[in-house]
């Protein structure tokens, strides 16, 4: 719930936390194949 | 927006259901799980009768609920929608009777599952192997061993447009050359493993199945009540001929268990006779025939076509025709990563000379040469 | 009611036309039409695969294919209908809705949605040339287990290259879904006002997020186990077939659920709009969907009873798994409760909801019966089990599907659907599904093993029936297509409710809404939050 704008094209602080929020999803993705791919692995 | 018919209609599904169960008094229209031959057996099926009544008592009454809304609180009716939302109580009440009521299936469960897994003292062991596609059976204490596959009327009528009608076949796809003898009333214990890939072996009867897994060796038991023929099916996907290597246990009263194990020491005896001497290329051919049957049909196909490429030719393939040595190493050790099983282990001398022989000339091949036994002892060492 | 701001001023961007509309497209509206044509065009892909099934099993013999195509079939039927109908389906539904039902412009990561999107045409065509490559398509089912997978020909890294990019394309659309209803809720949208549906989506985004990954290391080493010759799953190699059967179950249960809450979603937001009374139990529906969610995480090996686990192992699993039933009993008690003393009526979208609440049960019930580990033993790997999970994925996923195409159509396409056909499609899909599905309990029950190509004749008279029923079904589909063609070309104009007793921000819009939707965030209160 940003304050002003709803659409981020608009709303840089809005596009930025989004990105924010990806990179964190993002890397929670890779850690967990990394953890089960090269948990076994090694 | 139409009128619903919903009244119509699920009567009209409880018609068509009915029609079906009424004409179970007819065919084959088995409807529930055998009972069994076995304490375990029975005590499976018991715990299944007992979660499917309560399922069905939880579906009547809660579909009893819902119906009597479908029919009572409809708008056509002038129902006027009450604006409750939530409920504590019974919220509560509908998530602790359950928990009540699955406390109660764990004890029976629990309790058939510890009898499960108790194989100790048992009275005799057998070694299931499962193969592409066939079982190996190996009596441990009586010291030998047999392979197991689908009998050969069966299998002529189950290829693909063999023109041959399965219902005239007898025990159609549910029949071997050579079944599991068991005595009646032992505790036998199976340990099972597999040779190529996962296969798992199950008979309704007996009460359970249990995967047979390279590298792992799983254990089991029965004790089996009653003298009889018991019929089972590989339950676990192991390729194209998954659904063709069934099961066969034939339990038999003691003496009679002792006397065929007598009997198939003696035949086991004859079947690896002659592993020293010289044979005849016609022997060879008819000997090796019998086994390619056996073991090699199933991918290479009667003809030697084989279903390439998955399975390739036999016929006018460059190992058929190539050195012995390379052809032998093949059959022998089979090739990796592929559906051809190594049968160095499987296969004793003879009936390698005799295959290999066999393929070497036969579906057009004329290497002209002979393998000898001894040559496969040579190349065993 | 704040009456939300539509589309007063045609916005700058003006968006390409005709093809490259939808090629370049980052405007939800049209990603997740692309979505659902696509699981449409799957679903009868898929469902090809199924009729050569049933046409096969029909007699017993074996009349039309050999049996490693069959093997195929059953394989890519799996593969095609989870990762190609269902999830891209459900994905479908999450980009049309969660905007317009949280109040926000669109998702929050445009290009990534796009991008999530046209990864899944390049899979599918590696999924399905693998049926013309040397040694055809994968045949060991869409379990994948080793050592058989391992047999697989050239097929195999293109099944593999394939799951890898439909995971990523999970993923990202999953971190979208997830960023979206963070971030972009309109004010007054806090999480306890948000609609059902968006709530089982953000849970099964966060499943997604932490199983596929895993379902992609469990296929990179079945990868290299082929051809860099390592030994994960080669027992000679000192490797261990059954981690993998552990590995892709850890990721196979939270899939299982990633594939029915979304459909759970969208049956709570149709109950009550033809109840005309509010969803009962809303906070109670949300924390039983977050528990079945947590709970998928712990009883993946009930897939695996008969592999030979330790007694403890089997108790262990044994017991989380039917503790499942417990959330799952509290979300069909407050589906009955929500109907209960309402002003029903039965539009297509309602008998579709309703016949999922009972047939999806069926499909629980003979769940908790599998769970029961020694009826397992005999249960497991047999027409029994091919029963259940069609239960709760057929009767549960699509039907759910279906009933929310029939209710949001309107929506979409500014049309009603021709009601009269919807309710023939509806008939004739349940009586036939019931038909094809039903019989197949006995048949496990009287031990028929899945997988097999052809059977003993004491079989033959319940699979002439099942498939039957699956041709049956099958056509009847062929009316769902003329419905949904028919109501994108024309029809009886919709109004922006379109259905009386409806509730939610999505009803607040024009049907169709306009290309951009929420420019301007609407004030969410207690009054107008839930449906």
């Amino acid at each position: 719930m940003g304050e002003g704008s709803n659409d981020p094209r608009t709303n840089p602080g809005l596009a930025a936390r989004n990105r924010r929020t990806a990179i964190v999803l993002a890397l929670v993705a890779v850690s967990v194949y990394v953890i089960f791919f090269l948990g076994y692995a090694l | 927006m139409g009128h619903s018919k919903t009244g119509g209609g699920i009567s009209g599904v409880l018609a068509t259901l009915a029609l079906l169960w009424s004409q179970t008094a007819g065919a084959d229209y088995a409807l529930n799980m055998t009972r069994g031959v076995t304490e375990l057996s029975r005590e499976f099926y018991d715990l299944h009768m007992l979660i499917l009544w309560i399922c069905c008592a939880i579906a009547v009454l809660v579909f009893s609920v819902m119906f009597w809304s479908i029919f009572k609180h409809r708008k056509s009716q002038g129902a006027v929608a009450a604006q409750f939302h939530h409920s504590t109580k019974a919220e509560l009440i509908w998530t602790i009777i359950p928990i009540i009521i699955l406390v109660g299936m764990a004890f029976p469960a629990t309790k058939a599952l510890v009898k499960m897994e108790s194989t100790g003292d048992a009275d005799m062991t057998v070694k299931i192997t499962g193969h592409q596609w066939k079982w190996h059976y190996e009596y441990v204490d009586a010291g030998f061993g047999f392979f197991s596959v689908l009998a050969a009327d069966s299998n002529e009528a189950r290829a693909l447009g063999s023109g041959k009608n399965p219902e005239e076949v007898e025990n159609y796809l549910l029949e071997v050359d050579r079944p599991l003898v068991l005595p009646v009333g032992k505790k036998v214990r199976f340990l099972m493993t597999a040779n190529d890939v996962i296969h798992a072996w199950w008979v309704p009867a007996l009460g359970w199945k249990r995967d047979s897994i390279p590298g792992y060796i799983n254990e089991s038991w029965a004790r089996i009540d009653e003298p009889g023929t018991y019929r089972g099916q590989c339950a676990e996907l192991c390729g194209k001929d998954h659904g063709f290597m069934p099961i066969v246990v034939k339990a038999v009263p003691e003496d009679e268990y002792y006397a065929w194990v007598e009997e198939a020491l003696v035949a086991q005896v004859d079947a690896s006779a002659g592993a020293d001497r010289e044979w005849s290329k016609d022997e060879l051919m008819t000997k090796g025939e019998q086994v390619y049957g056996t073991f090699c049909v199933a991918c290479h196909q009667p003809n030697g076509q084989g279903i390439p490429p998955a399975f390739p030719a036999l016929a006018g393939s460059v190992i058929a025709a190539g050195p012995v040595a390379e052809h032998l190493d093949r059959v022998m050790n089979g090739k990796p990563g592929t559906a051809m099983a190594a049968f160095g282990a499987q296969l004793n001398d003879v009936d390698l000379a005799a295959v290999t022989t066999y393929e070497r000339n036969a579906f057009g091949n004329n290497a002209g040469d002979v393998v000898q036994p001894a040559a496969i002892k040579a190349a065993r060492k | 009611m704040s009456e939300a701001v539509m589309h007063g001023h045609e916005h700058h961007d003006h968006h390409p036309t005709g093809w490259k509309r939808w090629l370049f497209t980052t405007n939800h509206k049209d990603i997740g039409t692309l979505y659902m044509l696509f699981s449409l065009v799957m679903f009868f892909v898929g469902g090809a695969m199924a009729m050569v099934i049933r046409a096969e099993l029909l007699h017993p013999g074996l009349q039309y294919v050999d049996t490693q195509f069959f093997n195929s079939m059953t394989t890519l039927h799996a593969l095609v209908m989870i990762f190609g109908v269902v999830m891209p389906g459900t994905v479908g539904f999450a980009n049309w809705l969660i905007p317009m039902m949280i109040g926000a412009p669109d998702m929050a990561l445009p290009r990534m949605n796009n991008w999530s999107f046209w990864i899944l045409p390049f899979a599918f065509t590696l999924l399905l040339v693998t049926l013309f490559v040397p040694g055809g398509g994968p045949a060991g089912g869409w379990t994948m287990y080793p050592p058989l997978m391992l047999q697989t020909g050239d097929a195999m890294p293109f099944v593999i290259f394939a799951v890898h990019f439909l995971g990523a394309s999970s993923i990202m659309g999953s971190i979208n879904i997830i960023a979206t209803i963070f971030n972009m809720r309109a004010p007054g949208m806090s999480f306890m006002r948000l609609p059902l549906f968006v709530w089982t989506w953000l849970i099964t985004s966060f499943l997604l997020i932490a199983t596929i990954p895993v379902l992609a290391g469990a296929v990179t080493m079945l990868l290299t186990d082929k051809y860099f010759g390592t030994s994960f799953f080669n027992a000679a190699g000192g490797g261990d077939p059954v981690l993998f059967q552990h590995v892709f179950w850890f990721f196979g249960h939270p899939e299982v659920y990633i594939l029915i809450l979304p459909a759970f979603g969208i049956v709570s937001q149709i109950l009550p709009t033809f109840s005309r009374k509010p969803l009962f139990g809303y906070e109670s529906m949300v924390y039983a969907t977050a528990s079945i969610a947590f709970l998928s995480f712990f009883v993946w090996a009930h897939h695996m009873f008969t592999v030979g686990m330790p007694l403890a192992g089997e108790l262990f699993f044994m017991y989380a798994t039917m503790s499942i039933a417990v959330p799952t009993g509290v979300k069909v008690f407050n589906w009955v409760s929500t109907m209960w003393r309402g002003s029903l009526t039965f539009e297509t979208p309602m008998l579709f909801a309703i016949s999922f609440v009972v047939l999806f049960s069926i499909g629980g019930f003979s769940g908790l019966m599998l769970g029961i580990t020694p009826a397992d033993f005999q249960y497991h790997d047999t027409y029994f089990v091919v029963a259940h999970f069609h239960y709760v994925l057929v009767t549960g996923a699509i039907f759910a599907m279906m009933a929310g195409v029939y209710y949001w159509l309107p929506k979409w396409t500014g049309h009603m659907y021709d009601e009269t056909l919807g309710q023939w499609h509806f008939w004739l899909s349940t009586i036939s599904v019931n038909v094809l599905f039903f019989p197949q309990h006995f048949l496990g029950l009287a031990g028929m093993p899945r997988r097999i190509p052809d059977y003993a004749v004491q079989f033959a008279e319940w699979n002439f029936i099942s498939s039957i029923g699956g041709f049956v079904f099958g056509l009847s589909q062929l009316l769902f297509l003329y419905i949904i063609v028919k109501c994108i070309r024309g029809g009886e104009k919709a109004t922006d409710r379109v259905w009386e007793g409806a509730h939610g921000l999505e009803w607040t819009l024009s049907s169709p809404p306009p290309y951009h939707t929420f420019v301007t965030p609407p004030q969410v209160t207690d009054a107008t939050a839930h449906s």
